[in-house]
């Protein structure tokens, strides 16, 4: 049967049932999507090519003026080589201590629960309460620097240092905070991922004299490649695209915007600034950047051979 | 056994049995340290949640609240009462349970009616239609947070509870996942089911729905977290105070009221956290098998 | 299979007790609205009540007298009138809370407001930040009154969202606000707020560290020389740093006035910030710190006013909301401050930041609307709202000299007529950051004040030009 035949097939007798059932299942989910998800996106399209500033309706059309805006955009820049820095840094860390954590965790002993429960703990806190409570912990004079005292490092003002000439301290206790919350959930990602992996594999590789460590790289790592994709690739969307941590702890400073994430300065130049048409292309070209950086992975992960 | 290939072997023996002696208690050791790690920053929150305002900032910091040692038991409550009489506090737990219930029930109704259907019903443009959902999951939320914003404002649905129910009861991921896990479920027994006379409808309804269970706990738990967690619906679309939830409610508290305060600060952390942690506790093995579901595809 | 059950019994336990909980939640929740509603509607229907039985009583006295024709007109005028005021006018305020203590002195007002006019209720709303009342106003559903800072004051007042107020105020009442706070709210020659407090700039210092240090305690730094050089000698007897400031654009533009230089022109159009005058004050204020000044964030606290009551430092440019802060929270640092006004340069500056209550111009009851910010804002609202709870300054200058205010707040009061009010344009936002991140750069990077100052007024400029 031609597509076309398959097509009014299904809209006959019993079929026409079932084809009218889906779609009153789907019915709800997808108006909502449409009005909500699609909708706003095209509009959002169409703000970009748009000056208007919220406070009356007045639109005006400026076409591509707002993306060549982005070029000379010193914040922008900032904040991008800050999100760009962020991940770069995070995902890989994240990746390999949850990946690390799940390794020690599957091994067969007393109190694996506990352990998995501990590290997955910060992962169902909300961003929000683990921001407030590291911003205590971060102070010039909290919990943070008292345990690096006895190491002998002064500990500096990690949230409130202004670099130059310090380093960009805030970025980094941002960054930690972020690998000790959210390793614990991908963590659990790969525990499942190493549970999947059939005893057999293993056994014959004891039986075939393979040492520890040739087992773990020439079984286990190549069979954790899919679990370990997912992990980098749901990393890199959301560490592109923190806000939560930004706007609790440290606005966007302490200095010359160095928290500033390109979300935060979409947030600002959207609602302090009033430039929606402009924020709105902002956020366009970060769906560029994530999307070829997605396409990219993919592309680098089928020339690796994973199955996918 | 040729000589020289024992010698080795008994080497080797050697440096395995050593290894073997101290790779249990070193890994024990490795994941207390790391646990130490994890909890710390929990704990010791909750301990602040019971200082007082001198304590919480003080250097060196303090580890145990003063009236846990000297047993005033009676002031342990006080800022935990504190932050409860706050103008608001009632009302944003209030909306917090309430967006997040509802949310999650409707979700529970919708996701696995959409799951099912898309995994096991035949319709024109099922698949099509499911990738251009999964397609939007890449998209960040950052490019709909402003139109998103105008189209509420002009269904005038800012500062109501609509704006943060009614959207979020399309949740692609939810419905992703109720479609991975009927699709586990052999199609055998849909066609009995079938054979047997069960309308479509009664299928669902009568036996996939209740075989769904753990799908479907992993998916409430996981619904209520992250919409009692949302911190960015709220900010952006309530500015009527009444109308915050509970995360919005204690940034706000943190960061312009009670700054210096900061054992408050904590008490209502605590609030926000607690709820979250309790579930997970006795819940944790759906949390990991729910995770399992998605991570593996 | 057993197990299974038994988690799916703790799953449907949890949801009960869950369920319970909300129910509990929102019945409370309910109870409390139904009460308040009731009595609201209790007292207004006592109210009307008493307004017909009057309007019936006089009917019949009008019948049982026998009066005339015309009588009879004006008596069913009266009645008419009576008719429509029985409406009652629901009045939407909005504003941004500071903390709950606030809150409880504005519903105060309100009920006083609400006793006085009967046929009006005030609802009042919180708001966070400024950014989210355009989202009412987008959506056309602005509330009747609300904030606006005096930094957001002109896009609301160029986008013409504001009702002008010129036809409601009285020139003689008009006369009694500092022309200064006035100034930041007139738009083209139209009122578009009324101010209804303020606060500037000032200096706090600790007594007893003064002595400490070998200065005299009663005689604060009164000019530029003075402050640098009490604060070195602060820095080098005593070892902790003589002053604390704060380090973004409101708090180097004293400064700046000070020093005859100018910021902006009048209309907002352009930067002067490359003005000779200008750049010296950046050049003098800059190059002091980290030698003869520091940040609160130097010195471990979160804001120049807990800086200062950590004992950190002992002098503090900061405002008078610091004032109620020290004595609450710091009382053994409070019994040892003397408050004085800002050190001055050539002239006299500070800086004053000040919010309105203005009225959304889209309200469908401007009259009662009016009646309650004048209300708010009169000599008795001020009095009791600022004055008596000591967290800023009267907008009205008849209040200057009250016995009631607190005498700190006396000493700041007393700069309202060198007060320049903390607004920028249109662009309000967009300039202060550009100005903030060349300010970051003088103090932190090294960089020139005249380079700043040059790249300062490049970026204004092209903000400017949109």
């Amino acid at each position: 049967m031609s597509r076309y035949e398959k097509f009014k097939e299904s809209f006959k007798g019993k079929k026409l049932r079932e084809s009218l059932l889906g779609y009153a299942f789907i019915a709800l989910p997808l108006v909502i999507f449409f009005a909500f998800s699609v909708g706003p996106i095209i509009f959002s399209v169409i703000v970009s090519f748009y000056k208007w500033g919220i406070l009356t309706w007045r639109m005006d059309f400026v076409g591509l003026e707002n993306y060549m805006k982005i070029l000379d955009d010193r914040v922008f820049i900032v904040a991008l080589r800050n999100t760009l820095l962020y991940t770069i840094v995070v995902v890989p860390s994240q990746t390999l201590i949850a990946m690390g954590l799940a390794l020690l965790a599957n091994q067969k002993i007393r109190g694996a629960t506990f352990f998995k429960t501990t590290y997955f703990t910060p992962a169902v806190t909300s961003s929000v309460v683990i921001s407030l409570i590291f911003f205590w912990l971060y102070m010039k004079e909290g919990l943070i620097n008292y345990f690096l005292s006895f190491i002998g490092i002064v500990g500096p003002n990690w949230l409130f240092a202004t670099s130059p000439p310090n380093p960009n301290y805030a970025l980094l206790a941002i960054m930690m905070m972020n690998i000790w919350s959210t390793s614990g959930y991908y963590m659990v990602m790969f525990l499942a991922g190493l549970q999947s992996i059939p005893e057999v594999f293993y056994e014959a590789a004891r039986i075939d004299r393979a040492s520890r460590w040739q087992r773990f790289r020439y079984i286990t790592l190549p069979l954790l490649k899919p679990v370990t994709y997912f992990v980098v690739v749901l990393s890199v969307i959301g560490t592109m695209q923190i806000f939560d941590q930004v706007y609790v702890m440290t606005r966007g400073g302490p200095y010359y915007y160095s928290t500033t994430t390109v979300i935060y300065h979409i947030w600002n130049k959207a609602f302090r600034d009033f430039k929606m048409g402009y924020a709105s292309a902002i956020a366009w070209v970060l769906f560029a950047i994530i999307f070829v950086a997605t396409m990219v992975q993919r592309k680098l992960v089928k020339e690796a051979g994973v199955l996918y | 056994m040729n000589p020289p290939r024992t010698a080795t072997k008994t080497k080797r023996n050697k440096v395995t049995e050593l290894w073997k002696r101290i790779k249990r208690p070193l890994i024990y050791i490795i994941l207390i340290a790391v646990a130490f790690v994890y909890f710390t920053p929990f704990v010791y929150s909750i301990l602040g949640s019971f200082m007082t305002t001198r304590e919480v900032r003080a250097y060196p910091p303090t580890f145990l609240p003063s009236k846990f040692i000297t047993g005033e038991w009676s002031t342990l409550l006080d800022n935990y009462a504190e932050i409860w009489r706050a103008m608001h506090f009632l009302r944003w737990i209030f909306n917090s349970v309430f967006v997040a219930v509802s949310v999650t029930i409707g979700n529970l109704f919708f996701a696995s009616l959409a799951g099912y259907a898309f995994a096991r019903l035949k319709f024109p443009g099922r698949d099509k239609f499911f990738m251009l959902l999964l397609g939007t999951m890449m998209i960040p939320g950052a490019v709909t947070m402003i139109p998103g914003y105008i189209i509420y404002a002009r269904l005038g649905w800012l500062d109501t509870y609509y704006v943060l129910i009614i959207p979020a009861l399309a949740s692609v991921f939810n419905i992703f996942l109720m479609r991975q896990f009927y699709q586990t479920i052999p199609e055998d027994l849909f066609d009995a089911a079938r054979m047997d006379g069960c309308s479509l409808f009664g299928i669902f309804w009568r036996i996939m729905l209740p075989l769904a269970r753990p799908a479907l706990a992993a998916l409430a738990i996981y619904t209520f977290m992250g919409q009692w967690n949302n911190f960015m619906g709220p900010l952006l679309y309530m500015s009527d105070m009444d109308m915050w939830t509970l995360p919005l409610g204690i940034t706000w508290i943190g960061r312009e009221t009670y700054f210096e305060r900061y054992n408050i600060v904590l008490a209502g952390s605590m609030f926000n956290a607690l709820p979250t942690l309790i579930v997970f506790i006795i819940f944790q093995k759906y949390f990991i098998k729910g995770i399992a579901l998605t991570g593996l595809k | 299979m057993s197990s299974e059950a038994t988690t799916w019994q703790k799953v449907v336990l949890v949801a009960v007790i869950i369920a319970i909980l909300i129910s509990a939640g929102s019945i409370y929740y309910a109870t409390t609205i139904m009460s308040e509603l009731s009595k609201n509607t209790e007292n207004q229907a006592t109210l009307i009540g008493t307004m017909s039985d009057l309007a019936d009583a006089t009917a019949d006295i009008a019948e049982d007298v026998g009066t005339s024709l015309e009588d009879i007109a004006l008596i069913q005028e009266r009645l008419t009138e009576l008719e429509k005021a029985t409406k009652i006018t629901v009045l939407r305020f909005s504003g941004w809370s500071a903390g709950p203590v606030e809150e409880e002195k504005y519903r105060k007002m309100f009920m006083e407001f609400m006793l006085l006019n009967p046929f009006i209720r005030v609802k009042y709303e919180t708001f966070e930040s400024h950014e989210r009342i355009l989202t009412q106003i987008a959506a056309g559903t602005a509330p009747d009154i609300f904030y606006v800072g005096s930094e957001w004051a002109p896009r609301f007042m160029s986008e013409g969202v504001l009702l002008p107020l010129d036809g409601y105020i009285t020139a003689e009442d008009k006369a009694d606000f500092v022309p200064a706070l006035l100034d930041a709210f007139t738009w083209e020659g139209k009122l578009y707020g009324l101010p209804k407090d303020f606060s500037v700039l000032g200096l706090a210092y600790n007594k007893q560290l003064f002595t400490a240090a070998g200065l005299d305690p009663d005689k604060p730094p009164t000019t530029w020389a003075e402050l640098e050089s009490y604060a070195n000698t602060i820095n080098t007897t005593l070892g902790i740093p003589g002053l604390v400031q704060g380090t973004d654009i409101p708090r180097w533009l004293p400064f700046v006035y000070q020093n005859g230089g100018e910021f902006l022109t009048a209309n907002f159009n352009e930067s002067l910030a490359t003005d000779t005058n200008t750049v010296a004050s950046l050049n003098w204020w800059a190059g002091l710190y980290g030698s003869t000044w520091f940040s609160a964030a130097d010195v471990g606290a979160g804001w120049v006013g807990e800086a200062y009551g950590m004992n950190k430092t002992a002098m503090a440019v900061t405002g008078n909301w610091a004032i109620p802060y020290i004595k609450e929270d710091f009382p053994e640092v409070w019994a040892d401050t003397g408050w004085a006004v800002m050190p001055m340069g050539t002239e006299n500056a500070t800086m004053a930041f000040t919010v309105s209550l203005s009225i959304w111009e889209g309200t469908e009851n401007p009259e009662a609307a009016w009646k309650l910010i004048d209300f708010m804002t009169s000599y008795d609202g001020q009095k009791e709202l600022v004055v008596d709870w000591g967290h800023a300054l009267p907008s009205r200058i008849s209040l200057a000299d009250h016995p009631d205010m607190w005498p700190e707040h006396a000493t700041f009061m007393q700069q309202y007529a060198d007060s320049h009010a903390f607004i920028f344009g249109i662009y309000g936002s967009e300039i202060m950051a550009a100005a903030n991140t060349e300010i970051d750069a003088a103090l932190y990077a090294g960089k020139t004040a005249a380079d700043a100052c040059a790249d300062m007024k490049t970026a204004i400029d092209a903000i400017i030009a949109g």
